[in-house]
């Protein structure tokens, strides 16, 4: 191992015994008693691998449950893997949780003596200590009042005033930069900036992708305990919020499903195959093919009308089946399918939509509208929604 | 970690702790033992009128001062140690903080007040010239260790064990109170029927409180009865050790 390394996380597993009935719970005592692993259990995380050299940043990012917390606890000796080694070479200051043993009967100044010794501090660099840490903490007097009257703001500024002062060889923060005010988490910042600046390593939980972004070189996501993706900071960040993207469009569309209520909904969208409501991106006279599926209450025909127009609402083209007399393809007792296609599709490039309405099989009545954002790419200087054919006669 | 200083710090915690919410403070380790012998006085000689054998007034006090302070230290210390985990859940979970001295720093604070309390108790009875001051004041001694040693060894063993099941902790002050009385504490065991009193030895206590009373009252070192519980003690820490390792890596699973 080279020698910078100084977290080494090698195929770490957490599993937690399940002991909510009696039988289970006696059946996982018998297999902690005996140092074996868990017969019934529940897999918090599964063959998580990373190191972390001196000077590194490293941002956890993942959904709530993703197993980020339970990672860091492990590197943090409070909770043991159950599979795989933590090996840390190197003193470590975790801010967990709002206010992690603090004592809430004890004063601010009390805590923050056993914090420091916690931390590892000598007891003799503890009392030099105590004065820069209440100054940073910025607390005044309340530093010699129980913990326990304190805000929430304040447990955190007193909690990152004592890391700050450990200075530790690899800090460990989860999200607790998003508890501070406005100020204070741009003084936590610049903090963590100038300690990373001075070789100090970070491995930092954050949701907010402007932290992990600012703070961090690479980034890990954690997706239902196993490890999504790895590497440079800003493509795993990007990969991870594209991935939310589609997941808040499946959720969109699911809540679309169940609220169609009406007599005719448009209850599916597919463009170019892309069923989700994310932008779809094609190059200019590329194929645009539009899937709809229609749910007709009374199992009549619907109408469907599609608008094609510019982001800014230019309309572009409207057509209806009931205007080309198309019949749709049933699919069910009251659902349809519609297929449209415009092949080498000349708009201009630009951001535009295609609008969809479900109508009554008489065409007269709008039930439902649903709209799709597209992105046409290209390079041209030609002004205007689209590429009208043409030709000029020439000298 | 500075180890030795952290579990200075825990430890300093721990008595404060005990002591913060008093009026009295630290006075209640003085009061508690000179309040205590008053009532036992008065209980025991003026309304009972107790004997333990052929012992009467003084003697009666002397008897119950040395087996009793001993007991109190051993189940104090145990029932802090054995809840000393589910009690600390919170800290257990967030904080990367030894294990063992969760379970160890209670034990011991708690075994520190009493012994304070006892040692007041053994100059108040010198005091009355209760005690026979002598080498069976060693033995003694080690008996009294071998009491904090077997609390701190439970307590070890029992504490992840509440953690896995609670009912361990429900159980305990019922069974310290069977082992209590299971130990010659208020009685003389050479006054029991002779197949009573030798099923009775079986019980580590009982030697160890017989050693106490036979060394500070008698001077008398009681070697013999010292062999028993020497070896109990010691096994006890020994599988203490063995498991204390395997049992706490894994008790922030079950909290």
């Amino acid at each position: 191992m080279s020698d910078d390394v100084l977290l080494a996380v090698r195929g770490v597993g957490k599993r937690y015994p399940r002991v909510h009935r009696r039988r289970d719970r006696i059946r996982s005592v018998w297999d902690a008693i005996l140092g074996r692993p868990y017969r019934m259990h529940t897999q918090i995380l599964d063959d998580i691998g990373f190191t972390l050299r001196r000077g590194e940043s490293l941002a956890l990012i993942g959904e709530n449950g993703a197993g980020k917390s339970t990672l860091l606890r492990m590197i943090c000796g409070i909770a043991e893997p159950s599979s795989g080694s933590v090996q840390l070479h190197g003193s470590v200051a975790p801010l967990l949780e709002l206010g992690a043993g603090f004592h809430p009967d004890y004063s601010g100044r009390d805590n923050i003596r056993m914090n420091a010794l916690l931390l590892g501090m000598a007891a003799g660099d503890i009392e030099s200590k105590v004065q820069q840490v209440i100054e940073f903490a910025e607390l005044g007097d309340y530093i010699d009042e129980p913990v326990k009257h304190y805000s929430s703001g304040m447990k955190v500024r007193l909690g990152f005033a004592v890391v700050a002062s450990a200075k530790p060889d690899l800090l460990i923060t989860d999200e607790v930069l998003a508890v501070g005010d406005e100020s204070f988490q741009k003084k936590c910042v610049a903090w963590i900036e100038g300690y990373l600046r001075e070789g100090g390593t970070l491995l930092l939980v954050s949701h907010s992708m402007y932290h992990v972004q600012k703070l961090c070189k690479h980034a890990l996501w954690l997706h239902h305990g196993r490890a999504e993706a790895y590497g440079d900071v800003f493509e795993v960040s990007q990969r991870y919020l594209a991935w939310h993207e589609r997941k808040s469009a499946q959720q969109r569309a699911e809540a679309r499903m169940s609220a169609a209520t009406g007599d005719y909904a448009v209850t599916a969208v597919a463009i170019n195959g892309e069923a989700l409501d994310v932008p779809v991106v094609l190059p200019m006279l590329a194929l645009l093919d539009v899937d709809v599926t229609v749910y007709s209450a009374d199992g009549r025909v619907p109408v469907l009308a599609v608008g094609v127009k510019r982001h800014d609402g230019a309309a572009v083209y409207g057509v209806s089946s009931e205007l080309e007399g198309v019949t749709p393809i049933r699919i069910g007792e009251r659902a349809f399918r519609f297929s449209i296609r415009y092949p080498d599709l000349a708009l201009l490039p630009g951001t535009y939509a295609v609008a969809l309405h479900a109508m009554d099989p008489e065409a007269i009545r709008l039930f439902d509208t649903v709209e799709r954002t597209f992105i046409v790419t290209g390079r041209s200087r030609e002004v205007g929604l689209v590429r009208l054919p043409h030709l000029w006669h020439q000298a | 970690m500075n180890s030795r200083q952290l579990a200075l710090a825990l430890l300093g915690r721990e008595l404060r702790e005990r002591y913060l919410s008093t009026l009295g403070g630290l006075a209640w380790v003085l009061i508690t033992p000179v309040l205590l012998l008053a009532i036992y006085a008065f209980v025991f000689v003026e309304l009972l009128g107790a004997r333990f054998g052929n012992r009467v007034g003084g003697d009666v006090i002397a008897f119950l001062a040395i087996g009793m302070w001993p007991w109190h230290a051993f189940a104090d210390s145990l029932s802090r140690g054995t809840t000393a985990l589910t009690g600390n859940a919170a800290l257990i979970g967030q904080i990367a903080i030894p294990r063992g001295w969760l379970v160890l720093v209670p034990t011991l604070g708690a075994a520190l007040i009493h012994t304070a309390s006892f040692v007041l108790v053994v100059v108040m009875l010198t005091l009355m010239g209760k005690t026979v001051p002598g080498v069976g004041w060693l033995t003694a001694l080690a008996a009294y260790l071998m009491i904090v040693l077997n609390a701190a060894a439970l307590s070890m063993v029992l504490a992840p064990l509440n953690v896995f099941f609670r009912d361990v902790g429900t159980l305990l002050p019922q069974i310290l109170t069977f082992w209590m009385l299971l130990t010659p504490i208020f009685f003389d065991r050479s006054t029991l029927r002779p197949d009573l009193g030798k099923w009775l030895a079986l019980n580590p206590m009982t030697g160890l409180v017989e050693a106490l009373r036979a060394g500070i009252l008698h001077g008398e070192a009681h070697l013999s009865a010292l062999w028993g519980p020497a070896i109990i003690t010691g096994l006890l820490v020994a599988f203490a050790a063995l498991t204390a390792r395997r049992f706490l890596a894994r008790i922030e699973d079950f909290l």
